[in-house]
């Protein structure tokens, strides 16, 4: 008999070791898991700041140096992906051709806060114009 | 008292053989019953040694079933379901055999060795559990006797990169040949847990020492575990219940229960 219950104290000091880790395993699991939701949204946040417009095609319209210019910006992947003039009537097109040097920046720099080309300063504004009115549209 | 004799062989050759009997329906239906069960004590394991949470699979369930039936009967699956203690039989019976047959006799292994490495599986169980809970589970699994055991009754024997498992399966067969169950009761896991957890009275077998034969001890050499059968003691703790010290008593001294003194029924 005594046998049979120094057996029996035996697994029940297991049962109970294993009983006290499994709750240490599951709070640490809650914690953890809190830990990666926290994480992911703080993710998610940050890759809608990096990653601040949607994919699409947007146009924006911008005051240059003669009239209107209008843009047309996509956004593909989000990033942004090509601009075009679409019309420029009443600028000089030389102006526009050179003012146009811009747009590669504007993709480089993933804005439209870039420095207008020297010497076509207001088709230069006119474009940026419409770029970041595009890009309000396409903001997330 | 020759038709006692007589009476007392049928009912050991009927005990024997239906034991058998029950060992080969249980190694056809369900010859990986031993290597699952504790598959699911080294998950436990290995889950502890990375601070996860303990998932109750099903290979644990099958060891739970196993521990269940061990508290009510003893160890009935060791002595008559387990595939591979059935190995350790069988290996050894055709080794009788095949000694008697030849006329040559193998090396006896001595008491005092025996006693000693009876407490040798517990010291294998304490260290594939380390083993698992520092991740090593499938180290464990890639050396073991079990995987090659597994692999031949799975009809899928491949060999390659199996070389120590396969030399240590070997020696276990040479050793099963020269002890009974010498697998089971020096380097079984399983077993060692099971010999560790309390079962109740009722299926424990007891010996009426006062009606024994001075010098007797048919019942220990007939036990395939070396048990000297006598009161409660950690020794009880090896037994498989295969019943043979009951039918080779010759005074019917050896009943399982809480020893009831019954009539003698041949």
């Amino acid at each position: 008999m005594r046998i049979f219950l120094m057996k029996l104290l035996n697994v029940l000091l297991i049962a109970g070791i294993l009983f006290f880790y499994q709750s240490y395993a599951m709070e640490r699991k809650e914690a953890v898991d809190s830990y990666q939701k926290e994480l992911a949204e703080y993710k998610k946040a940050k890759a809608a700041l990096e990653k601040p417009y949607k994919n699409g095609v947007y146009e924006g319209v911008g005051k240059g140096f003669g009239g209107d210019i209008t843009v047309q910006v996509t956004v593909e992947d989000d990033r942004i992906k090509e601009i075009l003039v679409l019309s420029a009537e009443k600028e000089t097109p030389e102006y526009v051709s050179a003012a146009k040097q811009l747009l590669p920046d504007i993709v480089d720099a993933q804005s439209a806060d870039v420095d207008g080309v020297a010497g076509a300063t207001l088709s230069s504004n006119g474009i940026i114009a419409g770029v970041k009115e595009a890009l309000q549209k396409a903001k997330k | 008292m020759e038709g006692f004799k007589k009476n007392r062989k049928t009912k050991q050759a009927i005990w024997k053989w239906g034991r058998t009997g029950v060992q080969v329906i249980a190694f056809i239906l369900a010859p990986s019953l031993f290597t699952q069960a504790f598959g699911g004590v080294k998950a436990v394991a290995e889950t502890m040694g990375t601070g996860g949470v303990i998932v109750i699979s099903d290979f644990l369930i099958r060891f739970g079933i196993l521990c269940g039936i061990t508290f009510l009967f003893g160890r009935i699956f060791c002595g008559w379901c387990c595939a591979f203690g059935a190995v350790n039989d069988w290996i050894y019976r055709i080794s009788v055999f095949l000694q008697s047959r030849l006329g040559k006799k193998l090396p006896k292994m001595p008491e005092s060795w025996t006693l000693v490495l009876q407490k040798l599986k517990y010291v294998v169980l304490l260290a594939v559990l380390i083993c698992c809970f520092y991740g090593k589970s499938g180290w464990i699994t890639g050396h073991s006797p079990w995987t090659v055991f597994s692999l031949l009754v799975g009809k899928n024997f491949r060999p390659a990169g199996y070389g120590i498992a396969i030399v240590l399966f070997l020696l276990l067969l040479m050793g099963m040949a020269v002890e009974e169950r010498f697998f089971c009761r020096f380097f079984c896991p399983m077993g060692a847990i099971f010999s560790l957890l309390p079962e109740l009275p009722f299926t424990a077998l007891r010996r009426d020492e006062k009606n024994c034969i001075q010098n007797c001890s048919a019942c220990r050499r007939s036990c395939p575990v070396g048990i000297k059968l006598g009161e409660d003691s950690l020794q009880a703790g090896e037994c498989i219940r295969c019943g043979r010290c009951m039918q080779v008593c010759p005074r019917g001294n050896i009943r399982p229960g809480t020893g009831s003194k019954k009539k003698a029924t041949d």
